[in-house]
C-alpha cells in the first residue's frame, strides 16, 4: 500500500517537472523575431511613395560627379596645372587594375534599378508609380552606358540576383547586344516618364530621356561608322530625330538669368532652383549636397601654373 | 552612510533567523524519516536531539499533525512505539536511541591540531547525523554534546576531512592532515552539476579567490591574466575605464571573433565589470565540457560563482583598501632637437640637398640658446626657430592615483545567509591636461534561503556602475604629442597657448577641446530556485534579467590657438563646435529550467540532468549630434542651430532570441572509471526558420584513475603517486555569435537614407537594397578533442596535469566573393575551416619547510592555428592580415630585406634589381634612388624582379611571404608564495614566446615618415651612414623613392615582442585579534603590491612601446600612435576583518 502510494507520488513529481521543462519551450515562435527598426522587402513597396524613394537612389548615386568622375588631379592634364609626379598613362606604366570601382558600382546600381522594375511591374498600383517605373529603366540603361564606353560589350542582367543564380556568372555579351538593350530600355524610360510641364520639378523627363538617347545613339552611331559596322546609319538618324524631339519639346532654354554674367554663373547660381539649360545634372545645394573637393591644390599633388583663374590659393595645413 | 546602511541591514537580517517559537510546537509531517522529523523540531524549538543513527531504524516514516502541543506530547508520538525510547537531557537536548541499547550523551573534550601540533582555531566538528556542531577556539579546544558511540566529522579548509568515533567522555586529540589539495574541491560543471575537481573528465580549470584578491587591478580580466591554464587576456590601453582587456580560451576557433561565453552565478555577465573582490571562484571549461553550453560555448565557458554569505552567530565585516600610484613606465619619446636637426641634415646629405639646418643654428641648440631665430626647417621658413627642447610627449603624462574602497558584510542563521558588498574604484588618467578618470561602483546582495525543507532560494541581485570621462580629443592630443616639434614652446611669450603653423597644441587640445563622459550602468537580477522533492532529484528554475544603460556624450568645443606674436592662429579648432549623444539600453532575460538526479548504488553512481532554457536579448540605441551650438561650454541640443541637429545613422531597436534543450548523463564505477555524456539543441532567432535549429551537439568524455586501482596500489607507494588519472574527450559546439552575423539577414532589408536636392532644394531621401539576404546561412560548428592526463605526487605537494587539443571549425562563415555582377557583397557562406591546436602544462608545488609554507605554480601553454580552407579568399595585403588560407590567422606577410653595406652589394643588386618592380633605379652617390645604406629585398621567387604578388599565370607568387604572427604561440607563466608566521609574499610573473608587430605605416614607426614630424628619438644614431656602417636601420633621407625603398613592409622592421613581466610581487603581514579600545578587530592585513613593475622584453625599441601591445583593428594602423600608455603600479592596501 505505502509503496504505491509512493510510486504515485514519484509520478506526480514527474509529471509536474516535465511540465515546468517543457512550459519553457513549447513555443517555437519564441524565436520568430520581427525587425523593430528595419524595414524589411515584403513589407515595401505598396505605396508609389514606396518607388519614389527607390527611384531616388539614381539621382544621388549613378549621376556623375563632377570631382569624382576623373581623378582629383585632373587639372594636372590641362595647362593651368602641374603634377609633380610622371604620370601613369603618359608614362606608359599604368597597369590595368584587377577590379574597378566604376565597374561594381555600375551592377550594384544595376541591382537596385532591376529591383525597382521588378516590383513595378508587378505592383497594382499603376499610373501611380509609372514615372518611377520610366526612372527605373532610364538609369538601368544610363549605367549600362557607362559601362560600355569603358568597356565595350559587358555581362546584360536583367533580374535581382542570388549568389546560387547562374547568371552571376554570364558572359560579356555582344557590344550590339548590350546597345540594344539600352535602346529598349530608354524606348520604354520615353513611354513611361512624364513631359517636363508634368513631371516634378528636378526629376528625369521624357524629353531628358530623349535627349539621353539622343546621345546614345550618336555615340555608337558614330563608333559603328567609324568602323565601318552594321547599323551606324539607324543610330545616326535616331539620334537626329531624337535630338529634334527635344527641340522640338520647348523645355529647355538658355539660361540668361544674369545678363551678360549669365554663363558665369551658369553653375554657381545659389539661387537658382531648376535651371531651364539643364537636362540631366547632378545638384548642390548647401547643407544638403556640397562639394567639399572643388579645388584640391595641394603641395605637390596639383600644382597651379600662371594660367589658374583662381588669383590665390591656400595650402592645406600639415598635421 | 552606506556603511551604516550595510550594517543595519545585516542586523536585521540576523535577527530574523534567530526568532524561535519557545513553548507549544506545531508541526506538520508526512512520511519523512525519523531524522528529517528531528530537524523540523529543532528548527521550531530550542531543543537539540542526540541520537545514535545506526539505532534508528533506516525505514522508519513518520506522519503527524501536530497543533500547539508540548514537547513530550510531540515525542511520545514520533518516537514512542517505533521501538525508540528518548530522554531530556537538561531541558536542551533530548537522546534518543533504540529501546535495546539505551544511548547517553556524553560530554566529549578535544584538541586538533595539525600535523606540526599547531592547534587549529575554526575547525568545524559536526555530530554526524545531525546538523549541529561546534567550532575550535584559538587554541584548536573545542567541547560538546555528543551521544556516546556516536561519530565526528571534523572539517578545515584546507586539510583532509576526518571522522572521529566517540567512546565515553575521553578527551580527544585529533591531527587534522592537509588536503590534497584541489581533489577534494568540488567544481561546478554546469546546469547544478558538481563534480569532485578529481574526478573530473574534461579540461577544467578552477581559481579561487585568493588568487585575485587584494591586488592592485583595475578589474577582474586584469587580476586573472596568466593564472589559467590555456587563458589568454590581452589588454591595448592604459586608459582609465577603456583598457580594452580581449579574453580568449585556447586560441580563435574562428575568423569571426572569438568570444568565451562568461556566466555569473549561470548567468552571462561580463568580466571587465565585475568587482574581482566579490569572486568565491571562476571555473574554466575548455574542452568539450563546454558542450553543454551549445550555442555560446564555441570559445569555452567561464563559470564565474560569487561569494556567498556564511552561518554566522554575528555578521562578518571585511573592509579593504588599496592605494595605488601608477606611472607611466612605458612611453615613446621623440627626437631632441639637437637629435632632430642631426638627424634632419643626415638625410639632407644623403639625398644631397643642401643642410636645412646651419650650424648657427645648431651651435644654438648645443647651447640652449633661449632666442628665437628665423625658421630653416622644410616649408616652416617662415615661421620662428626656437633652441630649446621639450619633451612634449613625455609631459603629457604624470603618475596618478588609483584608490579602491571595498566593504563587505555577510552572515546569517540556519534558514538564510547573506552577503552585502560594496565596492568602489577611483582610477585617474595618467593624462596631464584636462579631465581623465574613470570611477565603477559596484554594489551586491547574495541572499539565500530556505522557504520550506525542501525549496531553497538564491537571489544575487547586483549593480555596476562604470563612468568614464576623457577629453574628447584624447587620441589626437596623444598623436599630437610626438608630432609637435620638441624645439616648439608650449606657450607664446604672452603665456598663451602656442599654435605653431597648422600643428596642434596637445596641451589646448586636452583642456579647451571639451570632454567626453560614457556611463555604463548593469543591473543583475538573479533567482535561483532548488526544490529537492525526494532525495537526489533537484529541481532548479533560474530566472535572470540583465538591465544595461549606456551613454556616451562627447563635446567639442572650439578653442583658437595662439601664434608667436599672440594673434590668433587661422586655424580653428572644432569649428563650429559640436556633440554627439550615443546611447542605448537593453534588457537580457535567461529563463533556465532542469531536473538533476543523482544516485549512489554500490560502487555505481550515476548523475542525470535535462532542462531546457531561452534567452532574449532588445537593445535600443538612440543616437543625434548638433552642432554650431550658441555656448561652448554647455552642449545641449536645443542651443544647436537647427539646421546642423542630425539622427546619427546608427540607431536601432533590434532583438535575438535563443531556445535551447541539454541534458548530460554521467556515470562512475568505484572511484575508478568515470564516463560522462552531454546533448544539446539550440535555436537561433539569427537564421532562416528553416536554418534555425541546430544539430544537436553531443560530447562525451572519459576517465580512468589508474591510481585507484590495485595492480597500481601494489606496484607504486600511494603516498608517492596518489592520483594516475588520465582523461579522453570529444565534442561539438555550436557558434552564432558572430559579430558580422546581422540580426536579420536572412531577410531582405530595405534601407533609408542618404539626403539629394532633386529639385534643388529641398533633401530627398533614398530607398535602396541593403546587402543581399542570407538563408542559406547557418550554425558554425565546432569540434574539439582533448587528451588529459593528471598526476598527484607526494600526498599531492605535487600537482601535474597535461593536456593536448585540437579544435575544427568545419563550417566557418567566410566571405566568399562573387563576380561583380551580383550586384552586392554576397553573404558569408558555411564554407571555411579553421584548425587550432595545441597544449597546456600545469604544475604547481605546495609544501611547507617547517613554518613556512609555500607554493609554486607554473603554466605552459602552446597553441596554434591555420586557416584550412577560406575557399580561394586567398587575397592579402603586405602587413597585417586577418586571416589567409594555409597561415595562422593575424599573420603578417612581406619582403625579406637586408640593409646594403658595401659598393660591391650595391652594384650586384642592382645589377639584378634595379629599376624592376619595387625597386627604384641606380642614382649616383644615391641620391633620390637606390644607394648604399638602403635595404635590398630578397627575390623570392626567383622572377628576377621583387614584386609583392608576382605573377601567377607564369608560377611566380611574388616576393611578399609569411614573416610571423601577431599571436604568440607559447605562453607561460609562474607564480610563488609563501607564508611564514604573519608574514606573506606571492608574486606571478608572465610571459611570451615569439610574437610579432610591425608599427610602420603610421608617422612613427619609420624614421623621417614625414619630413614635417621629428622622428622618434630610438631612432638617433641607429641609421646606416658611412661612420655607422653596422647600423640596424637603413640610411636616413626625405626623398620619396628612397623612403619607398626602404619603408616597405619588409623584415627589416618587423619586431619580435617576447617579453617575460613581473605582472604582481605582494608582501604583506598580518596582525590577528587587535583590541582597539572597545573596537575589536579579528585580523588585519597590510601589504604592499606592485603590479607590471618590470619586464624583460625585446622589440619594444628602448622600451617606448608595450610588448604586451598589439593592434586590436587590422585596418587601424594609428594605433601604435595614439595609444593611451600602459603604467606601473605601486600600491599600498589594508585587509580588516571585524
Amino acid at each position: 500500500m505505502l509503496f504505491t502510494k509512493n510510486k504515485f507520488k514519484y509520478f506526480k513529481y514527474g509529471a509536474f517537472l516535465a511540465l515546468l521543462v517543457v512550459s519553457i519551450s513549447s513555443c517555437n515562435k519564441f524565436l520568430d523575431l520581427k525587425p523593430a527598426s528595419e524595414i524589411t522587402d515584403p513589407t515595401y513597396w505598396k505605396t508609389a511613395n514606396d518607388f519614389k524613394l527607390a527611384a531616388n537612389f539614381f539621382y544621388q548615386n549613378t549621376l556623375d560627379d563632377p570631382h569624382y568622375s576623373g581623378t582629383n588631379n585632373s587639372d594636372n592634364m590641362s595647362d593651368i596645372a602641374f603634377g609633380t609626379q610622371t604620370d601613369a598613362v603618359s608614362a606608359g606604366t599604368y597597369v590595368a587594375p584587377e577590379t574597378d570601382a566604376v565597374w561594381d558600382n555600375a551592377y550594384s546600381w544595376i541591382r537596385n534599378a532591376n529591383k525597382l522594375i521588378q516590383e513595378g511591374s508587378n505592383a497594382e498600383l499603376g499610373q501611380d508609380i509609372q514615372p518611377y517605373l520610366g526612372e527605373g529603366y532610364f538609369f538601368r540603361a544610363y549605367n549600362y552606358f557607362t559601362l560600355v564606353k569603358l568597356y565595350g560589350g559587358v555581362p546584360i542582367i536583367s533580374k535581382v540576383l542570388l549568389p546560387s543564380d547562374p547568371e552571376v556568372f554570364s558572359k560579356r555579351a555582344d557590344r550590339a547586344v548590350v546597345f540594344d538593350s539600352i535602346l529598349r530600355d530608354l524606348n520604354f524610360a520615353i513611354a513611361d516618364l512624364p513631359v517636363k510641364k508634368d513631371a516634378e520639378t528636378g526629376r528625369i523627363c521624357k524629353e531628358a530621356a530623349q535627349a539621353f538617347k539622343a546621345r546614345v545613339c550618336l555615340f555608337e552611331g558614330t563608333w559603328r561608322k567609324f568602323r565601318g559596322l552594321t547599323g551606324a546609319d539607324s543610330l545616326l538618324e535616331q539620334a537626329y530625330s531624337e535630338a529634334n524631339n527635344v527641340i522640338a519639346s520647348n523645355a529647355y532654354s538658355l539660361y540668361e538669368a544674369k545678363g551678360a554674367e549669365s554663363y558665369r554663373y551658369l553653375f554657381i547660381d545659389a539661387t537658382s532652383i531648376d535651371n531651364p539649360e539643364s537636362i540631366i545634372v547632378k545638384k548642390y545645394r548647401t547643407n544638403i549636397n556640397v562639394n567639399g573637393w572643388a579645388y584640391g591644390v595641394s603641395w605637390g599633388n596639383l600644382n597651379p601654373t600662371k594660367k589658374w583663374p583662381m588669383p590665390t590659393f591656400a595650402r592645406t595645413a600639415c598635421r | 552612510m552606506k556603511l551604516t546602511i550595510a550594517i543595519l541591514l545585516a542586523c536585521c537580517l540576523q535577527a530574523s533567523a534567530h526568532v524561535y517559537s519557545q513553548k507549544k510546537i506545531s508541526i506538520t509531517l508526512s512520511n519523512v524519516r525519523l531524522s528529517k522529523a528531528f530537524e523540523t523540531i529543532e528548527r521550531n524549538s530550542d531543543y537539540r536531539f542526540l541520537y545514535n543513527a545506526k539505532a534508528v531504524p533506516d525505514n522508519l516514516r513518520i506522519s503527524i499533525q501536530a497543533t500547539d502541543l508540548s514537547i513530550t506530547q510531540i515525542l511520545d508520538k514520533i518516537v514512542k512505539g517505533n521501538g525508540l525510547i528518548y530522554n531530556i537531557v537538561n531541558s536542551k537536548v533530548i537522546a534518543v536511541t533504540s529501546a535495546k541499547e539505551m544511548m547517553r550523551p556524553v560530554h566529549v573534550t578535544g584538541m586538533v591540531t595539525d600535523r606540526d601540533g599547531h592547534p587549529l582555531a575554526g575547525v568545524t566538528i559536526m555530530i554526524q547525523g545531525l546538523k549541529r556542531g561546534t567550532v575550535s577556539d584559538e587554541n584548536g579546544h573545542f567541547e560538546i554534546e555528543a551521544p556516546d558511540n556516536g561519530v565526528l566529522e571534523l572539517s578545515f579548509i584546507g586539510y583532509q576531512r576526518q571522522e572521529v568515533p566517540v567512546h565515553g567522555g575521553q578527551p580527544l586529540s585529533i591531527v587534522l592532515r592537509e588536503a590534497t589539495k584541489g581533489l577534494d574541491e568540488v567544481v561546478v560543471i554546469g546546469y547544478g552539476t558538481r563534480l569532485r575537481q578529481g574526478d573530473l573528465t574534461g579540461a577544467v580549470t578552477k581559481l579561487s579567490a585568493d588568487k585575485i584578491e587584494s591586488r592592485p587591478v583595475t578589474g577582474t580580466m586584469d587580476a586573472i591574466q596568466g593564472l589559467i591554464p590555456g587563458v589568454t587576456i590581452t589588454r591595448q590601453s592604459g586608459q582609465p575605464g577603456n583598457q580594452g582587456y580581449q579574453l580568449a580560451i585556447r586560441g580563435a576557433s574562428s575568423v569571426n571573433g572569438n568570444v568565451p561565453l562568461v556566466l555569473i552565478d549561470g548567468i552571462p555577465g561580463d568580466l571587465s565589470l565585475i568587482n574581482p573582490e566579490d569572486i568565491q571562484d571562476i571555473t574554466v571549461l575548455k574542452d568539450a565540457t563546454a558542450a553543454i553550453y551549445g550555442a555560446r560555448a564555441a570559445d569555452g565557458v567561464i563559470l564565474v560563482t560569487t561569494k556567498k554569505g556564511k552561518s554566522s552567530d554575528k555578521p562578518r565585516v571585511s573592509y579593504s583598501y588599496n592605494l595605488a600610484m601608477k606611472t607611466p613606465g612605458i612611453m615613446k619619446k621623440a627626437t631632441t632637437t639637437a637629435h632632430f636637426v642631426e638627424m634632419f641634415n643626415e638625410a639632407n646629405k644623403n639625398d644631397g640637398d643642401p643642410p636645412a639646418f646651419s650650424d648657427s643654428t645648431l651651435a644654438k641648440i648645443a647651447a640652449h640658446d633661449p632666442g628665437v631665430g628665423k625658421g630653416e626647417n622644410w616649408s616652416l621658413q617662415s615661421y620662428p626657430m626656437f633652441y630649446g627642447s621639450k619633451d612634449w610627449y613625455g609631459d603629457l603624462f604624470k603618475t596618478a592615483l588609483r584608490q579602491t574602497h571595498n566593504i563587505n558584510v555577510s552572515g546569517g542563521g540556519n534558514n538564510s545567509t547573506y552577503l552585502l558588498s560594496f565596492g568602489d574604484m577611483r582610477d585617474n588618467g595618467n593624462i596631464s591636461a584636462g579631465t581623465n578618470a574613470s570611477s565603477r561602483d559596484n554594489l551586491r546582495l547574495n541572499f539565500q534561503t530556505r522557504i520550506l525543507d525542501n525549496l531553497k532560494l538564491d537571489a544575487n541581485v547586483s549593480y555596476d556602475y562604470l563612468d568614464t570621462k576623457t577629453p574628447s580629443d584624447l587620441n589626437d592630443a596623444i598623436d599630437n604629442g610626438l608630432k609637435v616639434f620638441s624645439y616648439v614652446p608650449v606657450r607664446n611669450p604672452e603665456g598663451n597657448y602656442y599654435g605653431y603653423q597648422g600643428y596642434e597644441n596637445p596641451f589646448q587640445e586636452l583642456e579647451q577641446g571639451g570632454n567626453r563622459r560614457t556611463r555604463d550602468s548593469r543591473w543583475g537580477n538573479n533567482f535561483k530556485l532548488e526544490w529537492t522533492p525526494i532525495e537526489g532529484l533537484v529541481w532548479t528554475g533560474q530566472l535572470g534579467i540583465n538591465l544595461e544603460r549606456y551613454d556616451d556624450k562627447a563635446y567639442y568645443s572650439t578653442n583658437i590657438e595662439h601664434n608667436w606674436d599672440n594673434s590668433d592662429n587661422l586655424l580653428i579648432r572644432n569649428n563650429p563646435n559640436s556633440a554627439y549623444f550615443n546611447s542605448w539600453s537593453s534588457v537580457y532575460k535567461n529563463y533556465s529550467t532542469y531536473l538533476n538526479y543523482d544516485k549512489t548504488f554500490g560502487r555505481h553512481s550515476i548523475k542525470l540532468m535535462a532542462g531546457a532554457s531561452r534567452e532574449k536579448f532588445t537593445r535600443e540605441t538612440e543616437n543625434m549630434s548638433g552642432a554650431d551650438f550658441s555656448s561652448n561650454v554647455i552642449f545641449t541640443l536645443p542651443l544647436s542651430d537647427p539646421k546642423n541637429l542630425s539622427a546619427g545613422d546608427y540607431w536601432d531597436d533590434n532583438s535575438w532570441a535563443l531556445l535551447s534543450y541539454f541534458g548530460r548523463a554521467g556515470y562512475s564505477y568505484a572511484n575508478r572509471y568515470f564516463l560522462e555524456g552531454t546533448l544539446r539543441k539550440d535555436g537561433s532567432s539569427k537564421f532562416a526558420p528553416e536554418k534555425r535549429w541546430s544539430d544537436i551537439y553531443p560530447s562525451i568524455s572519459a576517465a580512468w584513475k589508474l591510481s585507484e586501482e590495485s595492480f597500481f596500489k601494489n606496484t607504486i607507494d600511494p603516498h608517492l603517486v596518489n592520483l594516475f588519472k588520465i582523461r579522453a574527450s570529444w565534442g561539438r559546439t555550436g557558434n552564432q555569435d558572430i559579430p558580422a552575423l546581422g540580426l536579420f539577414d536572412y531577410i531582405q532589408l530595405i534601407s533609408i537614407g542618404g539626403k539629394y536636392p532633386i529639385d534643388g532644394s529641398t533633401v530627398s531621401k533614398m530607398a535602396y537594397l541593403n546587402g543581399i539576404a542570407s538563408p542559406e546561412r547557418t550554425w558554425e560548428t565546432i569540434e574539439s578533442k582533448n587528451l588529459g592526463l593528471d598526476l598527484a605526487l607526494f600526498d599531492s605537494r605535487l600537482s601535474l596535469s597535461f593536456d593536448i587539443y585540437r579544435k575544427n571549425n568545419n563550417n566557418m562563415l567566410v566571405s566568399v566573393s562573387y563576380p561583380s555582377t551580383l550586384g552586392a557583397v554576397a553573404p558569408s557562406s558555411n564554407s571555411g575551416k579553421l584548425l587550432d591546436k595545441g597544449w597546456e602544462f600545469t604544475g604547481g608545488w605546495n609544501s611547507k619547510i617547517g613554518k613556512v609554507q609555500f607554493n609554486l605554480g607554473f603554466i605552459l601553454n602552446h597553441n596554434s592555428n591555420i586557416v584550412t580552407d577560406l575557399q580561394g579568399q586567398d587575397s592579402y595585403n603586405l602587413g597585417l592580415t586577418t586571416a589567409r588560407q594555409g597561415y595562422p590567422l593575424n599573420s603578417y606577410f612581406g619582403f625579406k630585406g637586408t640593409v646594403i653595406r658595401t659598393k660591391q652589394q650595391l652594384d650586384d643588386y642592382a645589377a639584378k634589381y634595379a629599376g624592376k618592380g619595387i625597386v627604384p633605379g641606380l642614382q649616383p652617390n644615391g641620391f633620390g634612388g637606390l644607394g648604399i645604406g638602403d635595404i635590398m629585398y630578397e627575390d623570392i621567387d626567383g622572377d628576377g624582379q621583387i614584386t609583392t604578388y608576382g605573377d601567377k599565370s607564369k608560377g611566380y607568387s611574388g616576393d611578399a611571404v609569411f614573416l610571423g604572427s601577431q599571436d604568440p604561440k607559447f605562453t607561460y607563466s609562474l607564480t610563488g608564495g609563501l607564508k611564514f608566521d604573519n608574514f606573506d609574499f606571492a608574486f606571478i610573473l608572465q610571459g611570451t614566446g615569439n610574437k610579432y608587430v610591425w608599427r610602420g605605416n603610421g608617422n612613427f614607426g619609420v624614421p623621417l615618415s614625414q619630413f614635417w614630424f621629428q622622428p622618434l628619438d630610438y631612432f638617433y644614431g641607429k641609421t646606416y651612414t658611412e661612420q655607422n656602417q653596422n647600423a640596424r636601420y637603413p640610411r636616413l633621407s626625405n626623398n620619396a623613392t628612397v623612403k619607398n625603398n626602404n619603408y616597405q613592409f619588409s623584415s627589416e622592421w618587423l619586431e619580435n615582442t617576447k617579453y617575460l613581466r613581473v605582472k604582481n610581487v605582494t608582501i604583506g603581514y598580518t596582525f590577528k585579534q587587535i583590541v582597539l579600545k572597545k573596537f575589536k578587530l579579528e585580523s588585519l592585513r597590510l601589504y604592499f603590491s606592485g603590479q607590471d613593475i618590470f619586464e624583460w622584453a625585446k622589440g619594444t625599441w628602448d622600451g617606448m612601446y608595450d610588448p604586451e601591445e598589439a593592434t586590436p583593428d587590422v585596418n587601424n594602423p594609428a594605433y601604435y600612435e595614439n595609444n593611451y600608455p600602459m603604467y606601473r603600479t605601486f600600491s599600498f592596501g589594508i585587509n580588516a576583518n571585524f
